[in-house]
């Protein structure tokens, strides 16, 4: 019963570990990335040629 | 029987079609085959319930499930309505049947083991179709499915490069546990070898596309290499956290900690004796999440079946009850004919198939992606099937919106020639109501400009669809009358049909009068230009130049025509003018010199050589649309 706790608690360790590094490499990526949305020209400036 | 057949049956079927994508839509709903075997898993699980059998799942995995699961709901109700919510259930459903029925160690390496196979497979085709190794019929008709415009990677087997680049990456590290599990049979793991190599191989071209390839990088948005590898790996970022909606953060957050609990539960668990597979499971959630963070897009329901099939494997083992039953996995040899057929053809009824390139052009158009995107990926569909007539009927389209009507009659023209040979078209030709349509637009679009910048577009367009009277009408309601046929009319009329696209004009247009003639090429924007030396009569000169030509023609007056020199591949070997070599050119020869202006060496006999400058006829660069500067000489005074 006591190990099966143990490892319950490292489990839960590790996931812990494990979500907070995704989600800073979430927060990374969005702080250094420019917005998608704000990138994207509109298509009259690409497509019209007169 | 349920329990016992049909359970490990649809499982293995769900396993073996889920990595395939868009190759293992069904024909009729076009809706993913996996739906078929998760739907026949809910049964069996329903049955079970009512046999007394508990949900095996812990909370701990069920909560996320559920947040996730309520998210979509919350989406599709509430925030934009756009959201896929049967995806999400069809996703939420595989998870749960998955994790349900992968707790029997066999049915699970099996199911393991027939996802690797199917991701090599995938693998393999988009390998066979990025070098096209065989130009025979099946293997020109791969058309790869994902195409990134911005990068040039190309899958075969996704909906998009980043969902297959998930697939073949969490396969590749699915694959790797097999092949160092130390107690797995030994072709086990040469198998498992072998598929990890081909992934890798599939994954290395989308590397190579976005990263490595010469002449991809410096073209991307017209930027400098830096620049372009720095846009083409920044366009694969997520979008900004202010423009993600709430219930969206929320199914993130969720799905990340579901994904880190199962890769917990593996790690946790490496001391046990099937160590490599649980950490190669882990591994591949890791990774799996890890991508999901950096490519937006990339997660379709296929690949909660591998969720849920390494989350079962973290849970403590059930007793296998379904005895020897690894001849079910050959029922997956079904899925191949369906494979086969969706790898090489694709329905113009399915909205789904990113291959359907005119349903994905409206829906580009809805979101205003760029002209530029849009013109390189109809050239990526043309490149694979050249047959394709309905690219260029977009883009007539497109030009025509954009108001360049002698590009839009141009890319017209192209759509109404049928191919030569070859396979057929993906999707079918412009239909007569849809060319109707677009001469209908473009007779509008041109008769509200001034007759001077009208052009020749819409008469061009008329012949192209096989309507050359109603051309030569639409040109005489253009001209004033002139009733005496004047010096001249031979060399326009000719240059004329010329322009117009339909040389068997040329005997009509004969018998119009000079003048006539004259003010229809002004309105085509000719430049009228003083006599031409050593020429007794009138002259007319085009020049026409596209993106991998340049075309010269000289039409002389009382019949006598030059020669045009067709040069594909504008500005690949330079042309040095016959006189500076200290030869004399032949009759009529008309020269484009690359690298600069035009100009046109005439050797008029018995008349010495003349030579023409064209200012505007400029060859330098490659445009991206077909030009047409025309010059008409008078012809010499008597006096």
């Amino acid at each position: 019963m006591t190990d099966i706790i143990a490892r319950l608690k490292r489990e839960r360790r590790i996931a812990v570990a494990i979500f907070v590094c995704l989600l800073l490499l979430a927060a990374l990526t969005r702080a250094l990335a420019p917005s998608v949305s704000s990138s994207t020209p509109p298509r009259a400036d690409v497509a019209g040629q007169e | 029987m349920m329990e016992r057949h049909i359970r490990p049956m649809a499982l293995y079927l769900l396993a073996f079609a889920w990595p395939w994508s868009v190759y293992q839509t069904e024909p009729v709903f076009f809706q993913p085959f996996f739906v078929l075997p998760v739907l026949l898993l809910v049964l069996t699980e329903l049955h079970a319930r009512l046999n007394g059998r508990r949900f095996a799942a812990p909370f701990e995995f069920l909560w996320p499930w559920a947040v996730l699961l309520g998210a979509a709901l919350a989406r599709a109700l509430h925030v934009d309505g756009a959201a896929p919510l049967p995806a999400a259930c069809m996703a939420a459903a595989a998870f749960a049947v998955a994790v349900q029925s992968a707790r029997e160690q066999d049915v699970r390496r099996r199911c393991l083991g027939l996802s690797v196979l199917a991701g090599a497979g995938a693998g393999a085709v988009s390998l066979f179709a990025y070098f096209r190794p065989f130009h025979g019929y099946v293997f020109y008709r791969l058309m790869p499915a994902a195409y990134s415009p911005e990068t040039g990677a190309v899958l075969a087997f996704p909906a998009s490069v980043p969902e297959g680049v998930l697939t073949l990456a969490v396969c590749t590290l699915i694959g790797l546990g097999f092949m160092m599990n130390p107690g797995g049979a030994w072709w086990r793991r040469a198998a498992a070898a072998v598929a990890c190599a081909v992934m890798l191989a599939a994954l290395g071209t989308v590397a190579a596309e976005v990263f490595l390839r010469p002449g991809t990088l410096p073209r991307v948005g017209g930027l400098e290499p830096a620049s372009a590898l720095r846009a083409a790996f920044t366009a694969w970022r997520p979008p900004a956290a202010g423009t993600v909606p709430p219930a969206t953060l929320v199914a993130g957050a969720a799905l990340l900690w579901l994904m880190s609990r199962i890769a917990a539960k593996g790690i946790a668990g490496w001391r046990e004796q099937d160590h490599a597979p649980r950490l190669a499971g882990a591994a591949a959630v890791v990774a799996g999440a890890v991508l999901l963070v950096l490519l937006p897009g990339a997660a379709y329901p296929g690949h909660a079946v591998l969720l849920g099939l390494i989350a079962g494997g973290a849970l403590p083992r059930r007793t296998p009850d379904t005895g020897g039953n690894g001849w079910l996995a050959g029922v997956c040899v079904l899925l191949l004919p369906l494979i086969a057929l969706n790898a090489v053809r694709v329905d113009p009824g399915n909205p789904r198939d990113p291959r359907n390139y005119a349903v994905r052009v409206r829906q580009w158009d809805a979101a205003a992606v760029p002209g530029e995107t849009l013109r390189r990926y109809l050239a990526f569909i043309e490149h694979y099937s050249p047959a394709e007539r309905r690219t260029r009927y977009i883009l007539a389209s497109a030009w025509l919106e954009a108001g360049n009507l002698e590009q839009a009659a141009w890319d017209f023209g192209r759509a109404m020639v049928p191919p030569t040979a070859g396979p057929g078209p993906l999707l079918p030709p412009p239909s007569a109501r849809e060319r109707a349509a677009f001469l209908s637009k473009l007779r509008d679009t041109s008769s509200a400009r001034p007759v001077e910048r009208r052009g020749l577009a819409y008469e061009r367009a008329l012949i192209a669809s096989g309507q050359p009277e109603l051309a030569i009408d639409s040109l005489r309601f253009r001209v004033h009358t002139d009733e005496a046929p004047a010096a001249g009319a031979p060399a326009y009329a000719a240059a004329l049909a010329y322009l117009l696209g339909a040389p068997e004009a040329e005997r009509t247009l004969r018998a119009w009068g000079a003048s006539e003639l004259l003010e229809l090429l002004v309105q085509a924007g000719a430049e009228v230009q003083p006599h031409l030396q050593g020429a007794e009569g009138p002259a007319v000169l085009t020049v026409r130049r596209g993106p991998d030509f340049v075309e010269a023609q000289l039409w002389l007056g009382g019949g006598a025509a030059g020669m045009a020199r067709r040069l594909p591949g504008c500005g690949a070997k330079k042309a040095r003018p016959p006189h500076a070599a200290g030869r004399t050119p032949e009759k009529g020869r008309v020269l484009v010199l690359h690298g600069g202006a035009v100009i046109v060496l005439v050797a008029l006999s018995p008349a010495p050589l003349v030579e023409v400058s064209c200012p505007g006829a400029d060859t330098r660069g490659t445009p991206d649309t077909v030009e047409t500067a025309v010059f008409v000489y008078a012809a010499r005074d008597p006096g």
